[in-house]
Parts: C-alpha cells; sequence; structure tokens
C-alpha cells in the first residue's frame, strides 16, 4: 500500500513538473507571441504622436533612440505644456478626430475629463519592465489594476515635504502681501499624495489661502515672472536653472530656495488616451520609455539623481554656479526656508516682510 | 451687349449663377457660421469631453459680468488703445506732414524707412525688446551694467507696452494720412502763410483742423487695431498682470482651460469692437465734407523747413531703427551668439551656428516651414478669388441695392473680428459642424485667415474695379464673350496690380499670422508662428531668434515687392 502510494505520488510529482515543464515555455512563448504581435501592429501605425515639452535636444536622442530600436515608428511631437496640451486634447475629442496617442500632462485633468485608457495587460506582454529603473522616475508609475500612463520623474518629492509647502503659504507674515500660489501643484500634490483628499484641499485653499489674497497662477514661466518682481518670495521651483540664468545670467550663488520648495523637477506623467489613433505604437513607446536604456538618456539629459553630479546639466549648472540644495531635518527645514525666501528677495533687492 | 448684363437673372442655372451662388454661399457660411457657434458656446458649461457632455447655461456670462475683473479689463484695453493710438497717430501724422508738406530730403528712401517696419510681426517685436530690455539679463542692460554698473531698462512695464505698440502701428496710420493730406488742397495753407500766418501756426489753426476728420478716421482704425492685438499685450502686458481682453481670451483657453468663457469674453469683445466699426464708418462717411481737392491743377506748395530737416530725417531714421533695425540686429546677435544669456558680453567672442542647426535640424520646424509656405500661398489665393467675385458683384452686377449693401456689410463684418477671437469661433465651428470635415488640416487655417482678410481684400478690389469703365466689358459682351471670358480676358488683366497687391498684402500677413492658426493647430498643421509662439514659452529663445530673423527677412523682401507693385502712395516727386 505503501509502496502504491508512494507511485502515485511519483507519478503525481512528475506530472506537475512536466506541467510545469510544458507550460513555461508556453507561457515565454504566449507573452513573446504577444509582445510580437503588438510591435508587428505598432510598425503598421508606423507613428506616435506625443503631446510633451521635450526640447528639440532631447527629442533628437530620445526619439533618435527610439528610431533605432524599432525602425519604422516615427514619434512626432507637439512641443506643448500640459495645460495647453489639455486644451488642445478637448479639441480633439470634441470633434472627434484625434491625433494624439500620449500626453505629458496632469493625470488629475485628464482623468476627471475621462480621457484616459488603462494598459491592462502591459506586464502580461513586457513581464520584463522594471518597476524600479536606473532612475527612480518610474516609481510612481507602474501602479496597479492598470496602468494608464507612464511617470517618469527626475527626482521624487519626499512626501514629507508636502505638509510644508502648504504650511509655508499660512505663513502670517503673508498675510495682506502679494504671494502667488501655484495652482498646478494642487493637482499635482493631491495625486501624488492621497492623503490629501479633494475636501481638504478644497477646506485649504478656502480657510488658509483664499483669505491671503494670493495671485493664483498655474506655475511655469508666469510664477517665475512674479518671482523676479518680487511678487512673491517663494514659489514651487521647475526647472529654476533655465529661468535664473535668464533674469540672473551671472548666476547665483546659494540659491536653493528651500527643501520644501528645492528645486526638484515635478512629475511628468506620459499618458495614455483613450482611443488613441495609434494604440500600439503609443503602448511600444510608453514600455520603451522605461528602460534603461531610455532612463540613462533621460538622466543625462537633464535628469538629476544627484544635483551634485557634474555629469547632468543641472548638476553641471549646480556646480558652476556654487549653488547649494539644503537638506535639513524638518525642524529646521520651515526656517530654514524662511531664511531662503529672504535671501531670494535680498538677492534681488527686494523688502524683505518682518516676521 | 448680352441682356443679363443689363439684369442678371439669377434664376437661370447657368456656370456664371453658380460662381456667383457658390461665392456668396461661402462667404456667408464662413462669415456667419462661426459667429453663431462662438454665440452658443458662450452659453454651453463646458467643450464636451467622454466624460462631460456640457449643458445649457448663463453662468459664463453671470461669472463675466459679477466679476470686477471684466471691468478691469475694460478699463485696461481702454487704456491701451488710447495710448498706444495717441503715440501711432502722433508719430504717423507727423510723419505724413512732413512728407507731403515739407521740402524734406530723399522721400522714397524716407517713405521706405516708414513702411519697412510693416514687415517685422509685433510678436517678434515684443520678443526682440524683452531681449533687448529683460530686467535682468537683456543685452541693453548687460551693456549698461558692465559699463556703468546699472541696469536702467524694465520693458516689463506699461509704458513700453504703449510705446511698442503705438510704433508698431506707425506704417499703417501713416498711409491713412499721407492720403489724406494728399487730397487736401495747400491753397488754404497758402492763404494763412499769405495772410501772415506762422508756419506752426498754419500747421495748427488750418493744416490740422482740416486734417481733423482724416485724423479721426486714422485713430479709430488704429484703435481697433490696438484693440485686437494680442501679442504685445500677452508677452509684455500679462507677466506685469495687466490684462486686455484679447489676451484674456487667451489666458481663459490656454491657461484656464475654459472654452465657453473664453467665447463669452470673446462675444462682449466683439460688441465692443462693433460699436468701434459703426464710429469708423460714420467717422469715414463724413469726410466728404472736408474734401478740399477741386479740378483745379494741384500742386502743394512745400513747405522749407531749413535747418530742422537734419532732426525731422533723424527721427524718421530713430523711428526706423527702433522698429525694425534693432529687433533684426537683436535676432542676429541672438542666433549667433547664443551664449549670451549665461556670458553675457563676452559670448561675443564665440559666435557660432549651434540655434541654426538645432532649428533646421528639427523636423517639427521643417513641416512647420512647409506649412507655413503652403499658408502663404494658398490663403492669398483663396481670400482674392472669393473677394474678386464678391467684389464684382457688389460693384458692377445689377443686384439691389439692399442686397449689394448685405454683401458688402457680409465682407466687412470680419473687421470687427479680432483674430484671436476669430480663432476661437472657428475652433468651434470647425469641430462641432465638421462640414467641410477638415479639421486637423491646413484648411481651417487657410479659411480662417481669408475671412480674416475678407474686409481689406474686397476694399481693394472695389476701389479697382471701379476704376475700370464698363464699357471695356460692354464691348466684350457685344462681340458675343460670356461673363467668365469678359472677366477672365478683359477685367482680370486690367485690375491685376490691385489683386497682385491685396494677394501680396494677405500672404504677407497670412506668413506671420498667430492668432487664427493658435487654436486651429493640430499634430502635423503646425506653423511658423505658432512654432515660435510655443518655443518662446518654452524659453527657447536662440531658436525663436533663428525662425525671427528668417520671418523678418521674408517679410521685408515681400513688403518690397508689395511696395513695388501695388503702393498707391507713391511720393515721388
Amino acid at each position: 500500500m505503501k509502496k502504491k502510494i508512494m507511485v502515485i505520488a511519483a507519478i503525481l510529482v512528475d506530472a506537475i513538473l512536466a506541467g510545469l515543464a510544458i507550460s513555461m515555455p508556453a507561457y515565454a512563448a504566449t507573452h513573446e507571441a504577444n509582445q510580437q504581435a503588438l510591435i508587428e501592429a505598432a510598425k503598421k501605425e508606423g507613428v506616435v504622436n506625443i503631446i510633451a515639452g521635450w526640447p528639440p535636444k532631447e527629442t533628437k536622442a530620445i526619439f533618435g533612440a527610439f528610431g533605432r530600436a524599432y525602425p519604422p515608428i516615427k514619434v512626432r511631437q507637439t512641443m506643448m505644456s500640459g495645460r495647453e496640451g489639455l486644451e488642445r486634447l478637448r479639441a480633439e475629442f470634441a470633434s472627434g478626430r484625434r491625433g494624439t496617442d500620449l500626453i505629458s500632462s496632469s493625470f488629475y485633468d485628464l482623468e476627471i475629463a475621462g480621457m484616459l485608457q488603462p494598459w491592462k495587460d502591459w506586464f502580461e506582454i513586457f513581464p520584463d519592465t522594471k518597476k524600479r529603473a536606473v532612475h527612480p522616475s518610474l516609481s510612481g508609475a507602474l501602479e496597479p489594476p492598470a496602468v494608464k500612463g507612464l511617470m517618469y520623474r527626475t527626482d521624487l518629492v519626499p512626501r514629507d515635504l508636502q505638509p510644508l509647502t502648504y504650511a509655508k503659504l499660512s505663513d502670517p507674515r503673508l498675510s495682506g502681501g502679494k504671494i502667488a500660489f501655484n495652482i498646478r501643484q494642487y493637482e499635482h500634490y493631491a495625486h501624488l499624495y492621497p492623503k490629501w483628499s479633494d475636501e481638504e484641499i478644497i477646506r485649504y485653499a478656502r480657510e488658509v489661502l483664499v483669505p491671503q489674497k494670493p495671485k493664483i497662477c498655474n506655475g511655469g514661466a508666469a510664477c517665475w515672472e512674479m518671482l523676479v518682481r518680487g511678487e512673491t518670495w517663494a514659489i514651487p521651483a521647475l526647472q529654476s536653472h533655465q529661468y535664473f540664468s535668464r533674469y540672473l545670467p551671472k548666476g547665483i550663488v546659494n540659491i536653493a530656495m528651500g527643501s520644501d520648495v528645492a528645486p526638484v523637477d515635478e512629475g511628468k506623467p506620459m499618458l495614455f488616451l483613450k482611443d488613441a489613433p495609434n494604440p500600439n505604437a503609443a503602448k511600444v513607446f510608453l514600455y520603451w520609455l522605461a528602460t534603461e536604456e531610455v532612463q540613462a538618456i533621460y538622466l543625462q539629459l537633464r535628469g538629476r539623481a544627484d544635483p551634485y553630479d557634474a555629469n547632468n546639466i543641472i548638476g553641471e549648472w549646480m556646480q558652476k554656479h556654487g549653488a547649494k540644495l539644503f537638506n535639513h531635518p524638518d525642524s529646521e527645514r520651515e526656517a530654514r526656508s524662511r531664511e531662503l525666501g529672504a535671501m531670494v528677495l535680498r538677492m534681488f533687492g527686494l523688502p524683505v516682510p518682518k516676521k | 451687349m448680352p441682356t443679363w448684363y443689363a439684369k442678371i437673372n439669377f434664376s437661370n442655372l447657368n456656370i456664371t449663377n453658380l460662381i456667383f451662388a457658390g461665392a456668396v454661399a461661402i462667404i456667408a457660411y464662413l462669415v456667419i457660421g462661426p459667429t453663431i457657434f462662438l454665440l452658443l458656446s458662450s452659453f454651453r458649461s463646458a467643450l464636451p469631453t467622454p466624460a462631460d457632455p456640457g449643458y445649457f447655461t448663463f453662468g459664463n456670462y453671470v461669472f463675466a459680468y459679477t466679476s470686477p475683473e471684466t471691468y478691469q479689463l475694460f478699463l485696461n484695453t481702454a487704456l491701451f488703445v488710447i495710448a498706444s493710438t495717441s503715440i501711432a497717430v502722433l508719430v504717423a501724422f507727423s510723419f505724413a506732414w512732413l512728407i507731403e508738406r515739407t521740402d524734406i530730403p530723399a522721400k522714397g528712401t524716407l517713405v521706405m524707412l516708414i513702411l519697412l517696419p510693416a514687415a517685422v510681426p509685433s510678436m517678434l517685436m515684443a520678443m526682440a525688446y524683452i531681449i533687448l530690455g529683460g530686467p535682468e539679463a537683456g543685452l541693453l542692460n548687460l551693456l549698461f551694467y558692465e559699463l556703468f554698473g546699472i541696469k536702467p531698462i524694465n520693458i516689463f512695464s506699461l509704458p513700453w507696452l504703449f510705446i511698442l505698440n503705438g510704433l508698431n502701428s506707425v506704417p499703417t496710420t501713416f498711409l491713412i494720412l499721407l492720403g489724406a493730406l494728399r487730397s487736401m488742397d495747400p491753397a488754404l495753407e497758402e492763404a494763412a502763410s499769405v495772410s501772415g500766418a506762422s508756419r506752426m501756426g498754419t500747421v495748427r489753426r488750418v493744416t490740422f483742423p482740416m486734417m481733423l476728420p482724416a485724423i479721426l478716421a486714422a485713430s479709430i482704425y488704429t484703435g481697433m487695431s490696438a484693440a485686437e492685438t494680442f501679442e504685445l499685450p500677452a508677452l509684455i502686458g500679462v507677466p506685469i498682470g495687466f490684462h486686455v481682453f484679447s489676451s484674456q481670451v487667451y489666458l481663459a483657453i490656454r491657461v484656464w482651460g475654459n472654452h465657453t468663457l473664453a467665447s463669452t469674453y470673446s462675444i462682449i469683445f466683439l460688441v465692443m469692437l462693433l460699436a468701434l466699426v459703426y464710429l469708423y464708418q460714420r467717422a469715414t462717411s463724413q469726410m466728404y465734407r472736408y474734401t478740399t481737392i477741386s479740378g483745379k491743377g494741384y500742386r502743394p506748395k512745400l513747405m522749407a523747413i531749413g535747418l530742422w530737416k537734419c532732426p525731422a530725417f533723424a527721427l524718421i531714421v530713430l523711428v526706423f531703427v527702433a522698429t525694425a533695425g534693432l529687433p533684426f540686429l537683436i535676432f542676429v546677435a541672438s542666433s549667433f551668439f547664443p551664449e549670451w544669456r549665461t556670458l553675457g558680453l563676452k559670448a561675443l567672442s564665440q559666435p557660432n551656428l549651434d540655434s541654426f542647426r538645432e532649428a533646421f535640424g528639427n523636423v517639427v520646424f521643417r513641416d512647420s516651414l512647409k506649412n507655413t509656405a503652403i499658408i502663404t500661398v494658398a490663403t492669398p489665393l483663396v481670400t482674392v478669388g472669393l473677394m474678386s467675385v464678391a467684389s464684382w458683384l457688389i460693384v458692377r452686377s445689377n443686384l439691389g441695392p439692399k442686397a449689394k449693401t448685405a454683401l458688402d456689410a457680409l465682407t466687412f463684418w470680419p473687421h470687427a473680428y479680432p483674430g484671436i477671437v476669430l480663432g476661437v469661433a472657428l475652433l468651434w465651428f470647425f469641430i462641432m459642424v465638421d462640414f467641410p470635415p477638415v479639421w486637423g488640416t491646413l484648411w481651417p487655417i487657410i479659411l480662417g485667415l481669408a475671412i480674416n482678410y475678407m474686409p481689406f481684400t474686397v476694399r481693394t478690389l472695389n476701389a479697382a474695379f471701379i476704376q475700370v469703365h464698363k464699357e471695356l466689358e460692354q464691348a466684350a459682351y457685344i462681340s458675343g464673350a460670356s461673363w467668365l471670358s469678359a472677366f477672365r480676358k478683359i477685367l482680370l488683366p486690367l485690375v491685376m496690380p490691385a489683386l497682385a497687391s491685396a494677394g501680396l498684402w494677405v500672404a504677407i500677413h497670412a506668413m506671420r499670422s498667430l492668432t487664427v492658426p493658435m487654436f486651429l493647430s493640430t499634430h502635423g498643421n503646425e506653423v511658423l508662428a505658432v512654432l515660435v509662439w510655443t518655443y518662446w514659452e518654452s524659453d527657447m529663445v536662440e531658436t525663436v531668434s533663428v525662425i525671427g530673423l528668417f520671418y523678418l527677412v521674408t517679410c521685408a523682401a515681400l513688403t518690397l515687392v508689395w511696395r513695388r507693385i501695388g503702393f498707391s502712395g507713391s511720393v515721388n516727386r
């Protein structure tokens, strides 16, 4: 009896092993076949249209590399900010004449407008996708249940910085004064930090921000113009090197802002649009963006894993101008950011609000 | 003479009537359609999206009329219009008077210097001055800083905004005033002079009062253009919080993403401009009362201005340098010395062609260049083609006076449309109607520009058709020619200079137009003006400079050709 059981168990184990042995290649064959089918379909589409803000130098490198990887597929970028891109998409959706496949814009706006489409079988087709690539930009992207876009980021804003950003705006020194508030950050932070619900944000805006009569600003150049004119003493920083080099070409020593407004780049989601006209090419491009090769290119072009690494453009700029970032504990951070805000004002020769 | 010439029978179905009916239908459809959709859209909650189809609402009007910001817009727009128009009219009148009534030398050259800045798009002028007079990194400020340790210029200020817009309007205002001065009998000035009036007294008490209606008409026309201007207020006004209607329409769409509110602002703006159009028409309709030109020998005596020749000459040259020379030089400097923003004046020792490589190596730039070339050719063909038929119907056909007035009003209606409002209206029209199904192609831009330039084209052609006597056509008809062949073989060759002039004018303006294509651009139909705007917003100043240089050279060349073949205000005496 015992021998019989042993034989049956052995047969079962063999069967399982045999089954596994057979099914593994079959699984591999399935995803490879799917992958191949997707790539072939993408090649037939031949083009992927994106709306993003990559400057020509970056598109040359990134699109060039994609062209080498998937020769027949061309990437065509319409250079626009996310806000402008959203306006363009509204027109596209309303007309039914679709042109755009992917857009680098706010998750929040597009999700609310019902313009996004999940790519549910990304990981089945491309199981080699790395959730943590060489560059930290992917960490916000590949979230279950389905990927609606790829969040590529040149750096991450630590979660604990977010309340400080809002806290700073409630600084009583700003009461009645002119401040700029980057409204885009709301949406962005709301998405990144779900602990801030819509209700909380609205409450915060109503009770803290509105009484101060801030100038609402959509971010970007307009906010920087305001900063330069002294109408604000700090705003969340974005690509500060460009704008400061525009206004202060001699460079700024210890620009740095505060930690909560440290010049970290905001997240840049590349979003997959509902009923995209070239869905397969768009998927291949999205997947390809997540590869190490592209992340390395992007890091080299723009990224800033280490702002003191002169091998990337921001690090190079920081080193050239002797600029420093601050990385203090929370207790020091707010005081430091105030001090830095005042420093920015002094640098521009503007009056510093009294505490 | 065929009977239809005496009385066209529009009930007949023949090729002539098909052309007439087709042209009128297209014009009516293109002019009225967008207006209706602009109005309807202002009562919608949003542009439809998959999640929100939108609904009917008065909310946009309630918001606009209860917001203090809207009343501030009225004030700001009025201030901008009055200030910049005053500058334009003052400078233009001085120049017209110097050219027409004084013995200032080299008049042909001076007229060229006054008119050539018309080739500089206001967008490029504003960008050039920001590069030059930016508060911290402006080239002029850098120079002053190197020499004296100060940065004295801040282009982001209201006086600069008014001055730049005023100077930008000088060529057109000059043309209007020059024509009026030429048609004024100088005998009155001579009589004043004989009676012992001083030179300035004659100008103040005779010339100026006689010119007042023309000045008023020119002021209203220039004021309307100023109100419609978008680029300068957007580039220089918005950063300092100075918003006018045109920039508000832009912000409503591009920054707030609120298309329907943009439509509401557009409607309010349109009504305001219609009032100005009405005033303009009233002013010009009264001008005949001041006509002093007579059938007698007309040869004005030129006033000797003696030593004032030099400063007057210098003033004209200075305005030319400020409005055309400097922008050109700035774009040259910024294109060939792209390191100026980080190196300052040291960049002058490091010229390179990197900006040119970057621009011409970019596929979007090449495509935009191709699209711009197509638009530059197609827009005048469409506009002049349609307006030739419309103008013939208005001037030479036996249509009833009411029908003629209606057609005339239809073609003049777009004159009240600021480019940016027309862009919004066409966006709604082509998206929602989808007929013709041209969205995403170059056609919405070509048709939009054709609408925009209808009023100028039809007025130019009306004047040309009036000058050709009907007998020439009648002789053709008696000889058995059809309307089409008489139009093609007799009339068209005779008015060809006017057609070419109008076509070139449209081509120059179509090539550089930003506001109409801005909202009609999609993947694949981008044009250079929109690309310049996008690149500027992305801080790609050096690439903008390269495209700006291309623009200035091309526009200047076309303007010179235009002046050569069609400018009627010749002063070659």
